[in-house]
């Protein structure tokens, strides 16, 4: 665990450096940002659009871009100058594999482009649009002593302009953090939207035997661990909003409980729920309570909130229908959560502070799991077609709900990325359970990693700082 | 040591790289390292420390264990489903004197065979006044695992309201739902569908 702390020590020195700068970050990304928000700024800070006016038309590549699975933008993503060995590739890897993942851009192939191009800061244009290059990625590598230092720039090659760039210094352990931070700043540059690549996900694998342990990953694969060894039943993690723990319900004492892990350390405590067994639950925004299933007093489920310490504890539901999966919205002031109320399990919305619940589903007699997108929009929830279950996503507001998934196997378990962009999700499409990466709208679907186990029940984290 | 600054990168349209540097981070780092490890050591040699956590159970079992009956947890999981499993016996045929009771796909309503199994098993109770019972709720694999542990709960509440309106104390009955997660049969059939959906019945003393 612990050289784990050391990388997340010094990643965190990297965001501490960026927050430092971010003045001049704001300055720059003026020119970027809609318009009603630039206006909005150079109302406030008059000074700031003088010096970002000459900037303004490098929003022509983000104005194309809209979301992923619209046309995807070819990029060109160089070797680092420099070289750097295995640090190297590893970057070049991590940032392509990101970039493919994103569904955003169609990265050209590296043997195309014949040595030609220039140097990292004396740019070809010419030559990279010749090659087909819409954007393009240069940056340089030195190390010494284990240390590592990245430079990573993005350009716009029709508008012969830099649209960013980025220097981390690390050990040679995280250069795949840096590469993953270089994609999120490349969709914030692109987009006005940070990407998600630079999380964690946490899941349920059978990968080491029989019994359904916890695991947690970060999203590139890298740092896989297994996180409990209690040779029983591990289900349903959901992280803290901090990325740091994680609440999961094991029945490792014999009856379930519910259970916090410190991802870091490795550590695990028993949370107070009060009477009545737990089956699952998911962390509140702030982080200040959890939604917690558990057995009701006549052993029904019921939805109740308690406290990470397990103090105030109230009951959201009450009746004798099966209510589980609560999920909060992003500003924690409603739940969306699965009811059997009406005689088959459907997707309700109710405010944490009590009143009637709002149905979201009107279709299908089996829909259940939801999830609220941390941008608060969507829902997406697994339902039942045609005795398959699939993967949809819904307005929060209800409307007509999209069918992102379609295999002949099983869809379940979706989880958010932070950015509301993508999904994952659990899927046996091939056979054994297994993680899939997916849009939201479902138009590219990638299996994120290949288990020997099942693989299952995964938790996206927020953004790691 | 925040020595964040902005640097116009040369020949480029002066646009600013950011950056930063970690030495500060990776020396604290280290310290970081012998803190935990020294912490790990400590909690390692006293035994106060572990005892708290179980004492921590035992206040949570006070309030859980009463509301659904006085059997012990480490009686009930001699036998039970989950112990099966983990010595790698379920679905191998192991029974009690107690009967299975068998459900429709996503129903915890009870059948006339279902009363019949659950009337012989209160038989059984009542000739053996001093078993007490922990009845499992189980599903079929079909589903997702949060609904299914709810509905396990569901089928074992009906097969324990049965028993008792036959006359069985409901001191001498605890339930717990297994959901989807202890299969006896493997194969995504409708024949190992129904021999999953089940109330498993574990007798202890």
């Amino acid at each position: 665990m612990t050289p784990l702390a050391a990388e997340e020590e010094a990643m965190s020195e990297v965001t501490r450096a960026t927050i430092t700068a971010s003045p001049t970050r704001r300055r720059w990304r003026v020119g970027v940002a809609p318009l009603g928000w630039r206006v909005g700024v150079a109302l406030l800070l008059g000074w700031t659009a003088l010096v970002a006016a000459p900037h303004a038309a490098r929003a022509q590549v983000r104005g194309l871009i809209t979301g992923p699975g619209e046309t995807a933008f070819p990029i060109a993503v160089t070797d680092l100058q420099g070289g750097g060995g295995e640090a190297g590739r590893l970057f070049g890897a991590t940032l392509t594999r990101n970039l493919d993942l994103s569904g955003l851009f169609r990265v050209l192939d590296p043997g195309s482009f014949n040595g030609g191009g220039g140097g990292p800061e004396d740019v070809d244009f010419g030559s990279w649009a010749s090659m087909g290059a819409r954007l393009l990625v240069t940056g340089r590598i030195s190390s010494g002593g284990g240390d590592v230092t990245v430079e990573a720039r993005l350009f716009d090659v029709a508008e012969r302009r830099q649209l960013g760039g980025k220097r981390y210094s690390g050990s040679s352990r995280d250069v795949r953090r840096m590469a993953n931070r270089f994609a999120d700043e490349i969709l914030l540059q692109l987009t006005g939207e940070a990407g998600p690549f630079d999380s964690r996900v946490a899941f349920i694998s059978t990968r080491s035997g029989r019994f359904k342990e916890l695991y947690v990953m970060n999203l590139d694969g890298s740092d896989l661990r297994q996180l409990t060894r209690n040779q029983t039943i591990n289900l349903s993690p959901s992280w803290a909003p901090d990325a740091r723990s994680l609440v999961f319900t094991s029945f490792k004492d014999g009856r379930p409980k519910l259970y916090e892990m410190d991802v870091t350390t490795g550590r695990e405590r028993l949370i107070p729920t009060g009477p009545g067994m737990v089956m699952g639950a998911s962390f509140s925004p702030d982080g200040r309570e959890i939604a917690v299933t558990r057995g009701g007093g006549k052993g029904d489920s019921e939805i109740a909130l308690v406290t990470p310490d397990g103090g105030a504890i109230s009951r959201l539901t009450e009746g004798q229908a099966i209510n589980v999966s609560p999920s909060f919205s992003p500003n924690g002031s409603q739940i969306v959560f699965c009811s059997g109320r009406t005689g088959s399990p459907q997707i309700y919305v109710m405010g944490t502070g009590g009143g009637q619940p709002r149905r979201l589903t009107s279709r299908g007699s089996y829909n259940t799991q939801p999830v609220w997108s941390p941008k608060g929009d969507k829902i997406a929830y697994t339902g039942r077609v045609d005795g398959r279950f699939q993967i949809f996503v819904v307005g929060a507001d209800g409307g007509e709900p999209t069918q992102i998934t379609s295999s002949r196997g099983d869809n379940v378990d979706p989880t958010w990325s932070p950015d509301g962009r993508y999904l994952i999700f659990s899927s046996t499409r091939a056979g054994k359970a297994q993680l899939y990466f997916s849009d939201a709208r479902g138009v590219r679907q990638r299996q994120l990693i290949t288990s020997p186990g099942s693989d299952s029940s995964p938790a996206w984290s927020s953004r790691l700082e | 040591m925040t020595a964040a600054r902005d640097v116009a990168v040369s020949g480029m349209d002066s646009q600013e790289v950011e950056m930063g540097r970690v030495q500060a981070g990776r020396t604290r780092a280290r310290t970081w390292r012998w803190a935990a490890l020294l912490l790990v050591f400590s909690v390692a040699l006293l035994p106060g420390c572990s005892k708290k956590s179980s004492s921590d159970d035992d206040i949570y079992d006070a309030s859980g264990g009463s509301a659904t009956g006085g059997v012990g947890e480490d009686d009930m999981a001699r036998g039970g489903s989950l112990d099966q499993y983990r010595r790698g016996t379920l679905g191998g045929g192991e029974q009690g004197p107690l009967s299975d009771v068998y459900f429709a796909y996503d129903s915890i309503e009870l059948s006339d065979n279902a009363r019949e199994i659950l009337r012989a098993n209160a038989d059984w109770l009542g000739e053996n006044p001093r078993a007490k019972v922990e009845i499992e709720g189980h599903c079929d694999s079909r589903g997702t695992i949060e609904y299914n542990l709810a509905l396990g709960a569901k089928r074992a509440n009906a097969a324990r309201d049965y028993l008792v309106s036959l006359g069985v104390s409901s001191s001498r009955l605890t339930t717990i739902s297994y959901g989807k997660e202890l299969q006896v049969c493997q194969e995504e059939t409708e024949s190992c569908w129904a021999d999953n959906r089940r109330t498993h019945f574990v007798v202890g003393q």
